[in-house]
């Protein structure tokens, strides 16, 4: 396992355009992304893309990374994530119709409530979503995982977007609340 | 809007049910802080190898984001220097340096060197030639030259102490790269403005920019 310290290390050498850091970087955490992205995705070809725009935000942007803040890992995987959900959203707007809801799409999304190792954060987080009301918690992973909007919130739980609203803002508050104590 | 509010707002821009868009620097950071305390979720998902040769392929990306970056900056510095004098061309020089060094190039054991184009007739910059030894590859950077209409430009270099230009190619309408070039300090680029297909007696027809290779690193 990569250890935290070595990858900020790369990532505030990348930061200063050094590029053996950079490429460093790369092998050191370009599998973790792309499995990010292939999760997401579900489609090699998208991931690949993805992951092409991932690793160009983070030579263009290493700079807004701030050790004081979180981990360097997180830092990474948080654009891995946020790059997958919109190449998933550009897809699923114009080719494939994602916001449809179908079983098969729905059992895609990963239940991080049987997932085994993610360290003690990941623990804790998910001892808080499991504190959270069901639907309250469905809205917000399918949200994270699949990028759904509260318009496909709204269709998937064939519920108003204004309820949709509601419960993924009590969620989020109870969320933090638990996570805080 | 309460502070609750508002960082519920940036909760839901880090889960993505709000727009990210036009969000303010503190909405940002508020918007970061979420994002860190969701990262947990993407612990446990698994890595997977990519794909052999993945990494040429972003390093590309990268340098083509770079030169179009390069390109759209020397533009602007184009605009600021046009019609300046041959002493200011010796700046221009320093900022072409400055601005043309290419990302991601693998590090090579050449010396690198920079042509300024300029019009014959005006002393206008046309293009900035970058050249580098250890790799033969040259990066041609348009400036202020644009192609007339149903012509093409066509780059050569004259030896120093010479007069007979040997033809290195036609230039596309952007920044384009001409690999394995044979070219010294000393020695001239020139552009010249040909048919479409290139110069039909295969010397310059009509040749109006000129610069001399200067070395600068």
């Amino acid at each position: 396992m990569t250890s935290e310290n070595e990858l900020d290390d790369l990532l505030l050498a990348t930061a200063r355009s050094d590029r053996a850091a950079f490429r460093l970087l790369y092998d050191r955490v370009s599998p973790k992304l792309f499995g990010i992205a292939l999760k997401i995705c579900r489609d090699r070809t998208v991931a690949e893309d993805v992951l092409q725009e991932v690793f160009t935000d983070v030579w263009r942007k290493a700079r807004n990374f701030d050790p004081g803040r979180g981990e360097a890992g997180a830092w990474l995987a948080v654009i891995a994530r946020n790059r997958s959900v919109d190449a998933l959203r550009r897809q699923g707007r114009g080719v494939m119709g994602m916001a449809t809801g179908t079983e098969a799409e729905i059992e895609a999304t990963p239940d991080p409530t049987l997932s085994g190792d993610g360290g003690v954060e990941y623990l804790t987080l998910i001892d808080c979503l499991k504190r959270l009301d069901e639907r309250q918690r469905d809205l917000i992973l399918r949200a994270y995982y699949r990028g759904d909007s509260r318009e496909d919130l709204a269709r998937a739980f064939d519920t108003p977007v204004n309820t949709v609203k509601t419960w993924l803002r009590r969620g989020l508050t109870l969320l933090k609340k638990c996570l805080e104590e | 809007m309460t502070g609750k509010e508002r960082d519920l707002d940036s909760a839901e821009r880090a889960i993505g049910t709000l727009s990210r868009k036009g969000e303010s620097k503190r909405a940002r950071r508020e918007r970061e802080a979420w994002e860190y305390r969701l990262a947990a979720l993407l612990r446990p998902i698994e890595p997977v190898a990519p794909p052999a040769g993945m990494f040429a392929r972003i390093s590309r990306h990268l340098a083509h984001v770079e030169t179009q970056r390069t390109l759209r900056q020397t533009r602007a510095s184009a605009r600021r220097w046009r019609g300046i004098s041959a002493i200011a061309g010796l700046a221009v020089v320093g900022l072409a340096a400055a601005l043309v060094a290419p990302v991601l190039a693998p590090p090579t054991e050449g010396a690198r060197y920079v042509a300024v184009v300029t019009a014959a007739e005006t002393g206008e910059t046309g293009m900035v030639v970058e050249f580098d030894t250890g790799t033969g590859i040259a990066t041609v950077i348009p400036v202020g030259a644009t192609v007339p209409e149903d012509k093409a430009f066509q780059m050569w270099r004259i030896p120093a102490g010479e007069s007979v230009p040997v033809s290195l190619g036609i230039l596309p309408d952007a920044p384009a790269t001409r690999r394995n070039i044979d070219a010294e300090p000393g020695d001239t680029f020139a552009i010249s403005v040909e048919q479409p297909g290139g110069s039909p007696s295969g010397q310059p027809t009509d040749a109006r920019y000129f610069g001399q290779i200067v070395r600068i690193d």
